[in-house]
């Protein structure tokens, strides 16, 4: 009886201790910032979907967002975008990060971000996030201080002038706990 | 590169939500954390600090006492981060860490199957997580998300080379026909003016036949770039949308204009020629041309500067 009753305890145990948690994004707001001599481009997507899980003190976050998604309010510059960032072969723009669970309780957080554009990856080290409770969601603010060259994006030009390299990313996201 | 070398020391053996797993901690303070994989019983062990350990791959002795005893080997590493090397530690688990462990085992298993219907969907995704876990594996593979877990639909994150060479195509005949349009811009406004001293009553001007010939110039240059717009590859399931449908719409100005102006400015070339004063519809031939100058600059406008 004693043997079968440690049994349970020890069976039940891992689904209590174990579980980990789960954020959903619940919306998001990415820009994307191009400055040309001639006029700056805002594209916006509001499509990304993300996950994070933590575990074992670990948090792992994804956030994907299609390319093409991103709307700078002309048509023949996002698709000129597109082109230019490989977007129909590399499709997808992805996140991803790797937090203590508990930098998530602070109003700030620095963030190690590995970024998957256009067919290349790229590391962003110690990203400055700003990080806010709205109930039981969490609000995540920052810019990821991003730049053509290092996705090897050949700088769109206009009238023979390239765009600047700088391509900061502005990140408005709301996570909600599942 | 291999090699096997005792580890300096195994602090822990941890059994993970998923899956069974080893933790190692090195003097140094470098962890590590192996995967056992049920079916293989092979481990794919991480490392946290890159490059600086290579592989490492653990092993159960006996197969009749699976978690009872690990050998830890390292494998593909540096020698010279695994200095002063101690006895290996066999770690024995009690009986009721095994059944602990067993029970995780199996939760991992069923969890496990709860996804592969909305994993398989996405196979590039698919590849893109099994790479990714291999470039980052010092976490257990469930803690990290796949972009399969985030529910795009297939198409949208499959890759389309077809799709590619298409923009590909576009954006070349498009960047001719921005640099044509660009280069027309000059020999237009030396047309428009050098018609100012077109006119005269003499029947034979060099300022005429300058004008003349800037005018054929300007319309070879226009019609040029106006085929590298209009063979442009159209993409499917776009709409114009922005400043560049102010750029199309002035093409049904400019475009019936620049046609129009060098006939009607042939008709008013020859009527100076014999010596008439220009009459009839040629008299429309420094209107239409001002106009349809106007619409050219403007569509240029309406591409180079945002209003």
């Amino acid at each position: 009886m004693r043997k079968l009753l440690i049994a349970i305890v020890l069976i039940a145990l891992p689904s209590f201790a174990a579980a980990p948690i789960q954020w959903v994004l619940q919306q998001s707001t990415i820009s994307y910032h191009v400055a040309h001599p001639l006029h700056d481009t805002l594209g916006v997507s509001h499509a990304a979907r993300g996950k994070g899980v933590c575990q074992a003190g670990e948090c792992n976050f994804l956030i994907a967002a299609p390319v093409k998604s991103f709307d700078s309010g002309d048509s023949n510059r996002d698709l000129h975008m597109l082109q230019a960032t490989r977007g129909a072969e590399f499709p997808m723009v992805t996140v991803r990060t790797e937090l203590p669970e508990n930098q998530l309780e602070n109003g700030a957080l620095d963030a190690n971000l590995q970024i998957e554009f256009a067919g290349q990856t790229a590391e962003y080290k110690q990203v400055p996030f700003q990080r806010s409770a709205e109930g039981s969601n969490v609000h995540i603010t920052g810019t990821i201080p991003a730049k053509l060259s290092d996705f090897k994006i050949d700088p769109p030009s206009l009238l023979g002038i390239a765009v600047k390299n700088e391509m900061p990313i502005q990140v408005d996201m709301t996570w909600k706990p599942q | 590169m291999s090699c096997e070398a005792s580890i300096d020391a195994i602090v822990d053996i941890i059994c993970a939500y998923v899956n069974p797993a080893v933790s190692v901690v090195w003097p140094n303070g470098h962890s590590l954390i192996a995967q056992v994989s049920s079916e293989s019983r092979l481990a794919k062990l991480g490392h946290r600090y890159g490059e600086e350990f290579g592989g490492l791959a653990a092993r159960h002795q006996e197969s009749a006492s699976y978690f009872e005893s690990f050998s830890v080997k390292v494998v593909g590493c540096d020698l010279k981060s695994l200095r002063k090397p101690e006895p290996m530690e066999i770690i024995r688990c009690s009986t009721a860490a095994l059944l602990l462990c067993f029970v995780m085992a199996a939760g991992a298993a069923s969890y496990s199957q709860t996804t592969p219907s909305q994993s398989d969907q996405n196979q590039p995704a698919q590849q893109e997580n099994n790479k990714d876990q291999q470039k980052l594996p010092n976490a257990p593979s469930s803690s990290k998300p796949s972009l399969g877990d985030l529910g795009f639909p297939a198409e949208q994150t499959q890759a389309n080379p077809q799709q590619q060479a298409l923009l590909d195509k576009r954006t070349h005949m498009l960047k001719v026909h921005q640099k044509l349009g660009f280069i027309t811009l000059f020999p237009l406004a030396a047309t428009v003016i050098s018609g100012a001293g077109a006119g005269g009553r003499s029947t034979s001007t060099t300022s005429r036949d300058l004008h003349a010939g800037l005018g054929s110039a300007t319309a070879g240059l226009y019609f040029s770039a106006a085929y590298f717009a209009l063979r442009a590859p159209k993409v499917p399931d776009t709409h114009t949308r922005g400043q560049i449908r102010i750029h199309k719409a002035l093409a049904w100005v400019h475009g019936p204009g620049m046609v129009l102006t060098p006939i009607l400015g042939a008709m008013a070339f020859d009527q100076k020629s014999k010596g008439e004063r220009v009459h009839g519809i040629a008299q429309a031939h420094g209107p239409v041309a001002i106009v349809t100058a106007g619409a050219y600059g403007a569509a240029f406008a309406a591409v180079a500067f945002k209003f």
